[in-house]
């Protein structure tokens, strides 16, 4: 009977005891008094077997005690509410961040190579050592490098704060992102003195250049620094060093 | 069906009177579940039986309502029992039960028994 308290359960059963040896102590055989207490005994498993009316009763009961303490109430709610606000929240990274894979087709193919210092501190990576590593490379479809870094885009009404990449001609083969208008990256592009070109996001694109195809080409001003904006591409890529097997 | 009626009538009278019933008995002394089955088996000339599953829901939900309040208690020579007491409250609803329960009867007497006369 699990809902009643203890002392409940435990007066019924004495009960059926002192029934018990008040028959056999007036002389009923105890197949009898079994008999006699039989009907007790099969209520009880009844009510032992109806686990929806007590569950059915302890909601009324709580909605019946929430409703008599609106504070309790609306502590209980404001904690409820917090408690599920935080752990959605927590959770909505958790999946963009490590549980949603990235965008790219064949992510299993993509490795992330890294230069780490002998205590294991990760660091940047010389440009010379990546061109070792390329001119190198036997095993990598496509091998690029980039670097993550904060851009600000004037020009425009308001100079506008931007995440971006410092990226080489085959980081965008590497995730296999393709243009959805312009032209991807040469290799000529990487060399030193060569034209500063821009790849854009759809997002930048929608918001800064109003959805205008006439955007590719166009030059723009990042740090202060005219470039030209080369292609869009439909999602923005996070920023890695990049290779495909 | 004139068996079924019956019955149905001696069970809603029943539970219409249990809380009446319990009440009465702990009025004057504390007394403990089983000694009152046994008490209103007896006084009623075995008229009125409360099964156990019945008897002790009932005793929890007048104790949760403050009506009685109940106390394990060891007296020598006796198995420890919860005993049950009428508390302050309980005895105000005894009072206004006691009456309701006399105008109901003598409102159902003047009726029926008018009818039998």
């Amino acid at each position: 009977m699990p809902e009643w308290p203890r002392h409940i359960n435990q007066e019924m059963r004495q009960h059926l005891d002192d029934e018990y040896r008040a028959l056999r102590a007036s002389g009923v055989p105890h197949d009898d008094a079994m008999q006699r207490l039989a009907g007790d005994v099969d209520e009880l498993s009844s009510m032992r077997a109806r686990p929806v009316d007590a569950v059915n009763g302890d909601v009324r009961f709580a909605l019946r005690t929430l409703c008599k303490n609106p504070g309790f109430t609306a502590a209980v709610i404001l904690t409820l509410a917090l408690g599920i606000g935080a752990a959605t929240a927590i959770f909505s990274v958790v999946d963009a961040v490590m549980l949603r894979p990235y965008p790219y087709p064949d992510i299993d193919r993509i490795m992330i190579v890294s230069e780490v210092t002998r205590s294991g501190q990760g660091i940047s990576v010389a440009w010379a050592n990546f061109q070792h590593w390329r001119d190198q490379n036997q095993v990598f479809e496509h091998f690029g490098i980039y670097r993550g870094m904060v851009v600000n885009l004037t020009g425009g009404d308001q100079p506008e704060r931007l995440s971006g990449s410092l990226v080489s001609s085959d980081v965008f083969k590497a995730v296999g992102l393709q243009a959805q208008v312009g032209r991807t990256f040469v290799p000529d592009e990487d060399k030193p003195g060569a034209p500063r070109i821009v790849a854009i996001s759809d997002r930048l694109w929608r918001s800064h250049f109003n959805a205008d195809t006439a955007a590719v080409g166009r030059p723009i001003t990042l740090n202060g620094e005219p470039h030209t904006a080369s292609r869009r591409w439909r999602s923005s890529s996070g920023g890695r060093w990049s290779r495909r097997v | 069906m004139q068996y079924i009626k019956s019955r149905m009538l001696d069970r809603e009278l029943k539970k219409g009177s249990a809380e009446l019933l319990i009440l009465s008995l702990v009025e004057a002394q504390p007394r403990h579940g089983y000694d009152l089955s046994k008490l209103i088996e007896a006084r009623s000339g075995g008229v009125l039986t409360f099964r156990v599953a019945s008897l002790y829901p009932l005793l929890y939900r007048l104790e949760k309502r403050g009506w009685i309040h109940g106390r394990w208690i060891e007296k020598a020579g006796q198995r420890r029992r919860r005993y049950y007491r009428l508390t302050p409250t309980g005895a105000e609803v005894l009072a206004s039960q006691r009456s309701t329960w006399r105008e109901f009867v003598e409102a159902i007497n003047r009726i029926a028994g008018a009818e039998n006369a």
